[in-house]
């Protein structure tokens, strides 16, 4: 299967009541969202259509990814190093979650 | 009346019609032969003609096609390919204007006329201000547009058609382009489009000027609309946040919902009037389909939804019935406040979410309260004991937060919300967090939860607008599930430890039913007992969760995918078909999100025949 990689900030839906992603993109082309503001679309018109409309800049996958791990190493960072004195790792993990994990980009 | 017929029975009609939608229905067409969107068209319901358009980027066919109420056949081609033209709506298979429009290859606008005569096309006086997007109108001897984009800008010129050349006149009140318009040279509405996108104003030209008459009830951008005039309409179609099936008919006066199109569309050609008109072609994709109106009557019967009915003329039984399409979830307004286990009531265009955790931004439990119209979110009281917590019980304007984690660990306090602030009532029994709420302000029902450090109870508690109540533990303790339901009538799914399992409470017990297809933990839902939605939510392998499951009563299946997989969101909406997911956590912990996505089954009621 064949992707392409975008990147651009979700505005959600916007005050012309306009979604970032409408209902009808969702049935012309599979979308999914990552860290960093990275999009994953199928290769389509529709989906090269939807990035043109949000003004979606496009990613080759390895700029996509990298991307994504960056942010995801930044989170890492910043878990190891959010500390309690005396707390326990099950204590650290209901305060903050679990320690981010690698994301690979499909 | 829906307990009479449910105590004493109906009688089952004899019809040799279908009933129909309210002011008329859409049914079926014969496609065109050439698929495209951005078209005009012109005609009547048994003669019509469609041409120009586009098949996607820089292909902008010169087909012209037209119809004789049983066929469509290829004519002579348009000399130069334009989309996002307009016509004389009112014309004829015979006599027809296209003109304007975005030249092949997006090379700028025009203001190409040209002239269609039966058997061909034939370039006549260009206008004087090109542009693409506008609204037409009229005849080929008497013909009109308005409004459109010079890309850019925006223009609110209207110019007359005399048969020979143009004149500018009276300009319209409110400058715009991909709205749409009909009727004659001296009686044309126009109604719809941007900016912004979504324009309600109706406009009515008399001939000298235009006047702003009642506002659609959906304002929406590249719409159908056909008419003989402006004192008789229909519109059907566009987009505003998505593509839409609803149908509005203008009497000279406002706007009324009537029948839904069959299948979403807009960028559609149209002809007709509001007694019978064709919609045709359009987006999204490049359509050949075609829908065809007509009008209920003063015989019709109209569509009365799970009323069984025999066919004598065809033999068939059949039966009204609301047809579900296939959901899809759409970005809503972002909060103002990304956050994660949130509790949140109401329904999808109505929806109060309150406390949550955000460990980016100290402090970390939060005690924000917002509310949501369907496109924003706006801060409003805050709850008086900040928290991370997790429910849904009650509404938008009402509502109640059971439990939860303060600063001090976990709480058995209980707010609740009056749409103007939060007062503490009565404490559950046990102090808990992650524990899933559901029903009412007067009653509801707490689910499981973790006492901490993840100390999973099978407690249940029922709470009578008064006090809270332990009453039978579930089967398995767990806590971050989801709930859907009411106190006599609730389910409970997956939860932490990660589990699939279901739990169905029938007012007394709780008891096993089919399991999630994937295990999973703070997942968001909507719903009730017989038809429910889970959303999102975390398993260890593979991580956070964008899946949505669906719940008919008897089995799960995988449905819509969130955009963004997240866990910890609030789950709002109160049915399968109608839903909001908000905020949340997403895949890289602990980056929780501002986002919210809108869930939408879309439905249609139709009479379909009964089968073995």
């Amino acid at each position: 299967m064949a992707y392409k990689y975008s990147v651009k900030e979700n505005w959600g839906k916007n005050a012309n009541n306009d979604s970032f992603i409408r209902h009808e993109d969702r049935a012309m082309f599979h979308i999914e969202g990552f860290p960093g503001n990275v999009w994953l679309t199928d290769d389509n018109i529709y989906a090269e259509r939807w990035i043109g409309r949000v003004a979606g800049v496009e990613k080759t996958k390895a700029q996509a990814q990298t991307i994504v791990t960056d942010i995801i190493n930044d989170a890492k960072d910043a878990w190891d190093n959010n500390n309690v004195s005396g707390e326990s790792s099950d204590e650290k993990i209901t305060r903050l979650g679990s320690k981010p994990t690698d994301i690979t980009l499909p | 009346m829906a307990k009479y017929k449910a105590i004493h029975g109906f009688t089952v009609q004899n019809r040799t019609s279908d009933p129909v939608p309210t002011g008329g229905s859409w049914s079926t067409g014969t496609a065109l032969n050439d698929g495209r969107s951005a078209l005009k068209g012109a005609g009547i319901y048994t003669a019509a003609i469609g041409a120009g358009g586009t098949k996607g980027p820089n292909t902008f066919p010169v087909t012209t096609e037209e119809w004789n109420g049983s066929t469509w056949t290829e004519v002579a081609d348009l000399n130069a390919g334009r989309k996002f033209a307009a016509s004389t709506t009112n014309g004829t298979t015979e006599a027809f204007l296209y003109f304007g429009g975005e030249n092949n290859g997006g090379s700028g606008v025009s203001n190409k006329n040209e002239s269609w005569n039966g058997t061909a096309w034939t370039e006549v006086a260009e206008f004087n201000t090109a542009r693409k997007s506008m609204g037409g109108a009229g005849t080929s001897t008497a013909g009109l547009m308005c409004g459109g984009t010079s890309d850019p800008p925006v223009r609110d010129n209207t110019e007359t058609w005399n048969g020979a050349s143009w004149t500018e006149v009276s300009e319209l009140n409110t400058a715009r382009n991909s709205h749409n318009s009909a009727g004659t040279l001296t009686s044309t509405l126009a109604c719809g489009g941007t900016p912004p996108a979504g324009l309600k104003i109706t406009e009515e030209w008399n001939g000298a000027s235009w006047t702003e008459v009642g506002d659609l009830n959906l304002g929406r951008i590249a719409h159908g609309m056909c008419g003989a005039n402006a004192e008789a309409m229909l519109m059907f179609g566009g987009e505003k946040s998505g593509v839409n099936t609803d149908t509005e008919q203008f009497n000279g006066t406002t706007w009324s919902k009537v029948g839904d199109l069959l299948t979403a569309c807009y960028d559609q050609g149209s002809a007709g009037t509001t007694s019978n008109a064709l919609s045709f072609a359009g987006a999204p994709g490049t359509k050949t389909a075609v829908e065809e109106w007509a009008v209920s009557t003063i015989t019709d019967s109209i569509v009365n939804d799970g009323q069984i009915f025999y066919r004598s003329d065809t033999g068939d039984m059949k039966v009204s019935l609301t047809d579900y399409g296939t959901g899809a979830w759409a970005t809503g307004g972002a909060l103002n406040n990304g956050r994660s286990i949130i509790a949140g009531a109401g329904i999808q265009t109505a929806t109060t979410v309150a406390g949550g955790d955000n460990p980016a931004a100290a402090p970390a439990i939060k005690n924000f309260t917002e509310q949501y119209n369907g496109t924003s979110w706006s801060e409003v009281a805050e709850i008086n004991d900040p928290r991370k917590t997790w429910g849904s019980i009650g509404t938008s304007t009402a509502m109640l937060i059971a439990g939860g984690q303060n600063a001090s660990g976990v709480t058995d306090n209980v707010e609740s919300w009056n749409n103007t602030s939060w007062s503490e009532i009565a404490d559950l029994n046990t102090a808990k967090t992650q524990n899933y709420s559901v029903g009412t302000t007067t009653a509801a029902l707490s689910i499981g939860g973790d006492t901490l450090p993840n100390t999973a109870v099978a407690e249940t508690e029922i709470w009578n607008g008064t006090a809270w109540t332990e009453v039978n533990n579930q089967n398995t303790a767990k806590f971050a599930r989801a709930g859907v339901g009411t106190v006599t009538a609730a389910l409970a799914a997956g939860g932490q430890p990660v589990v699939g399992i279901v739990e169905s409470w029938d007012g007394t017990s709780w008891s096993e039913i089919a399991d999630l297809t994937v295990a999973k933990q703070g997942l968001g839902s909507s719903g009730d007992t017989t038809s429910a939605i889970v959303f999102g939510g975390n398993n260890p392998t593979p991580g956070r969760l964008a899946t949505t499951e669906f719940w008919n009563g008897t089995a799960w299946a995988e449905v819509g995918d969130l955009s963004q997989a997240r866990m910890f969101s609030a789950g709002s909406g109160g049915s399968s078909v109608s839903a909001l997911c908000s905020g949340g956590e997403s895949t890289a912990s602990p980056d929780t999100q501002a986002f919210t996505e809108e869930w939408t089954v879309p439905e249609s009621v139709t009479n379909l025949t009964i089968t073995d």
